[in-house]
């Protein structure tokens, strides 16, 4: 048992003896409760290998080496909610709770919240996540559902911008697959894939639990380690991620969408090296290039002034993604001219390598991104997330706060390095007007029919 | 100053240690909403001005908050704004037209660490230096002579323009915009926060601060407080400048409040094509019970068992059963006494879509509600309704909706109501809803679309 402190807050940590992480976090005069399982899967988990005696029974033959469809962690999660009576989520409302479940590229999180019952709950979503039910009718239709939350991510223009940034960025790495897969994809997803890929991933040591509300968190760690190590057994390898060889560079400097929108988008992205599975190291990039972000183009930069100004970049954000085994950093923006917002953008990058980092916008970056860290403890949701992917890099939320305090100005204009030109690629999201006058004429007519 | 625990009084019963917002008056029309509670280290100051919908000003005030965000007389460019915000430890300030009822909400807010949090002597002055930059963004914008600065008005129009028109990018908001405009049928009190397109090309930067002039000095104005302590608030409020931009005028009549527009006569049904993948099938049921009905609870229950959680009707018949979406819910317009019900599916199927939707409010009218799904809707709604405690924003949001639309006034009432509702109850409600709309937006594929009347 630890306890992880910092800022006025305490999180405590114990370690069931199966391996599985649980961490919880006090917060007094809280009326909801809250969990939240993390497992160590995702999208990008698409191939794997495990030793041939960690498979018996109907579910698997004797393979050591599998190739997943794309979209199949996803899946898994929604399938997750499956149980030999009905649906977990009736289950979940019948105790007052309300549960929901994620997917990202390297990991997958069920949570609950409730006001009472969290006994029974956490009970539940520990039965939910190590005893799959998966029928072949139920996949099948599954891939209806599915199908449906693909193309509503093909009408966001945002997500195919990403889409087609990754896409441009990688050549190989599954990052450029979607978190849902395809819709042929998802076709090919059968109960014994699930089972297999359950069987690797859902293990005890692959996975954290993370618990917040009005509990003395030190006792709880420990009652929830002991109901943990009771629920599921300590067992298996650690499933062998495999990951195709990526070249540095991207695949494509560019790629444009047509999609029917009002006006375009631009999404500029740099492929980073990966950031290896050194915590404190990946930390350190993962802040330092992120204040260097907002220094150059962050609301207070004389740049994004500029270009709002001159109506060139509207919402403008960006982001860096450090992960071991693949990084890259984004600019995102609407804009009238997208070539000129890339030239302008090129040459803002090129003028801070020639002339380096202010002091004061490194001190007044950090200064902003401090009180955003301190109001992150308000936000249970986005700790639980972030303590449980830090866990698995070994770090902490905590670790995370005092890295923010000792950046340097240093380090963070060595990371001007990552907007190098050889390893940039844009994507033009523009208007497809075909079939269409414009969305303001066609906004404002007042056509309706009644058909009775 | 005249000091009340009220209209959020809590007392002792089901929602235990309730806190509620703190109200004292410091000038008629001008509350001071104070929460004594220390749980969270986000603090913020949210000052909020009810304005009721009229066409001649929706559209004006509905640019209000972009030019708020432009500068204000003591920061005048955005590049001053973001440092100051940054200097103050990466405070965020929001500013926004949103609509509750029959108002138009204009709401100017900074949220920061709470000085608690961040301890030392510049904590002690980072209430103070926020609430008079919130109050600035409010109500002393940058000017030029008697307008907006024309360069600043003009830009700040022409992203208002397209933002309205970029509502298209989300095919699920779009389709709840249309339908409430087909609903409202011309009401100028069913218009969306932003007011319209047609008069936004007729607005100027004099006559649009004209308009907010006059608005601000007769409107009603909260100004929400939290995560601060009562000295330091105290010592804030007292060396703040209330000053508004022209002499106060409050007009206590502005706060009565307005009817939704009358629903049609017979059911509209209204389809449109927008190049997509995905078609939204929206249907509208009118039960004709407000927020401040004693029915209201009643339709809380319906909407649960309906489609407000993911054991109700349309999940599990319209989602899990039929495998027709991924998305199937339903909202309330508490104001317009409406539940709305939302489902995104593939094109060839939308009317089997509507037709389950419709098929499930029937059957709910026909008595068919099981004591299984009335539990399970009851308890999710009480849990819903004690989670607002942990959440400032909920909590700020709840106390304006009562404000405006009335109701049970303390959680504890609203959750007294809820336990009280019976079966029949729910039953009453659906055999007086009334279907009165349903929206199709239609995904079809690229190239061949365009939004027409077929």
């Amino acid at each position: 048992m630890t306890v992880l402190r910092g800022f006025g807050e305490e999180i405590a940590f114990a370690r069931a003896a199966n391996g599985m992480a649980v961490f919880v976090m006090a917060k007094p005069g809280y009326r909801k409760k809250f969990a939240q399982v993390t497992v160590a899967y995702g999208s990008n988990d698409v191939v794997f290998s495990l030793p041939d005696s960690e498979f018996s029974g109907n579910c698997v033959g004797p393979l050591r080496r599998f190739e997943t469809p794309p979209g199949i962690a996803h899946f898994l999660e929604h399938k997750m909610f499956d149980r030999p009576g009905g649906s977990a989520f009736d289950d979940f409302s019948a105790l007052g709770a309300s549960a929901n479940a994620f997917t990202s590229n390297d990991f997958t999180s069920y949570t609950f919240w409730t006001v009472d019952e969290f006994r029974k709950c956490l009970e539940l979503l520990l039965d939910l996540v190590w005893n799959p039910h998966f029928s072949e009718e139920s996949v099948r239709k599954e891939q209806g559902i599915i199908e449906q939350e693909i193309v509503m991510y093909e009408d966001e223009p945002y997500s195919r911008l990403t889409r087609a940034l990754l896409e441009s960025l990688y050549h190989v790495h599954p990052v450029r697959i979607d978190v849902t897969g395809t819709k042929e994809s998802i076709r090919q997803i059968t109960p014994e894939l699930l089972y297999v890929c359950h069987a690797a991933f859902y293990r005890p040591f692959n996975m954290a639990l993370f618990v917040a509300g009005d509990f003395e968190a030190e006792d709880e760690a420990l009652r929830l380690a002991e109901i943990l190590d009771s629920a599921a057994p300590s067992k298996g390898a650690r499933p062998v991620r495999e990951r195709p060889e990526e070249p540095p560079e991207p695949r494509q400097l560019s790629a444009t969408v047509k999609m029917h929108v009002p006006r375009p988008f631009i999404n500029i992205g740099w492929k980073d090296q990966p950031g290896g599975h050194d915590g404190k190291k990946l930390l350190r990039r993962e802040i330092a290039t992120d204040l260097l972000l907002n220094i150059l183009f962050g609301k207070s930069s004389p740049v994004f002034a500029r270009l709002y100004e001159e109506g060139l970049a509207d919402d403008l954000g960006v982001s860096y993604e450090a992960w071991p085994d693949y990084s890259f950093a984004t600019i995102t923006a609407e804009t009238v001219e997208p070539q000129k917002l890339l030239d302008e953008v090129l040459r803002e990058v090129d003028t801070a390598r020639k002339r380096g980092i202010a002091a004061s916008d490194f001190e007044r970056a950090k200064d902003a991104a401090w009180g955003h860290y301190i109001t992150l403890f308000d936000d249970l949701d986005l700790i639980a997330e972030s303590q449980c992917q830090l866990y698995f890099i070994g770090e902490d939320v905590f670790s995370y706060g005092e890295t923010l305090k000792s950046i340097t100005l240093q380090e963070v204009e060595e990371r001007l390095s990552v907007l190098d030109p050889r390893f940039l690629a844009h994507v033009f999201l523009i208007p497809d007007t075909h079939g269409l006058n414009s969305y303001a004429s066609s906004y404002k007519k007042e056509e309706q029919t009644r058909r009775c | 100053m005249n000091r009340t625990r009220s209209p959020e009084v809590p007392s002792s019963g089901l929602v235990q240690n309730e806190e509620s917002f703190v109200a004292t008056e410091i000038e008629p029309g001008v509350t001071l909403r104070w929460l004594p509670v220390r749980r969270w280290k986000t603090a913020s100051i949210t000052v909020v001005f009810r304005v009721p919908m009229r066409r001649e000003t929706v559209t004006r005030l509905g640019l209000v908050p972009r030019l708020a965000a432009r500068g204000t007389r003591e920061l005048p460019s955005l590049t001053e704004m973001a440092r100051f915000l940054d200097e103050h430890y990466g405070t965020r300030m929001h500013s926004s037209a949103t609509k509750i009822g029959y108002c138009q909400i204009l709401n100017f807010s900074v949220s920061f660490p709470t000085p608690s949090a961040i301890g030392g002597a510049r904590a002690r002055s980072l209430v103070k230096e926020l609430l008079s930059f919130a109050w600035s963004c409010a109500v002393r914008p940058r000017m030029d002579g008697d307008g907006y600065p024309p360069d600043v008005f003009a830009h700040e129009k022409e992203e208002q323009r397209r933002d309205i028109e970029a509502i298209v990018n989300s095919r699920p908001e779009y389709a709840m915009v249309r339908l409430m405009e087909i609903l409202s049928q011309g009401d100028p009190s069913g218009l969306p926060a932003w007011g319209s397109l047609s008069d936004l090309e007729h607005v100027g930067p004099i006559d649009t601060w004209e308009a907010w002039r006059n608005s601000a000095s007769t409107s009603p104005v909260d100004v929400y407080v939290v995560g601060v302590d009562e000295d330091t608030l105290a010592a804030a409020c007292s060396a703040h400048d209330w000053a508004f931009p022209a002499q106060r005028n409050y007009r206590p009549e502005l706060e009565v409040k307005k009817t939704p527009p009358s629903v049609p006569d017979q059911m509209i049904e209204v389809e449109d094509r927008l190049p997509g993948s995905q078609t939204i099938v929206c249907v509208a049921l009118h039960a004709g019970i407000d927020a401040a009905d004693p029915r209201f609870p009643a339709l809380l229950m319906y909407n649960g068992i309906l489609g407000g959680f993911p054991h109700s009707r349309l999940f599990t018949e319209v989602r899990e059963r039929a495998s027709l979406a991924y998305f199937a819910d339903t909202v309330i317009n508490s104001w317009r006494g409406m539940v709305i019900a939302t489902a995104g599916v593939r094109d060839e199927r939308r009317k089997e879509a509507e037709n389950l939707i419709l098929q499930q409010a029937r059957s709910i009218a026909l008595g068919h509600v099981s004591e299984d799904e009335l539990e399970k809707t009851r308890k999710g709604l009480l849990r819903r309704i004690m989670s607002q405690k942990d959440s400032p924003s909920s909590l700020i949001r709840r106390s304006l909706d009562w404000i405006v639309l009335g109701g049970p006034n303390t959680d504890e009432e609203l959750v007294r109501m809820v336990l009280k509702v019976t079966r029949e109850d729910v039953i009453n409600v659906a055999q007086g809803v009334k279907p009165v709309a349903s929206y199709v937006l239609r995904g079809i594929p690229d190239g061949v679309g365009g939004r027409d009347a077929s």
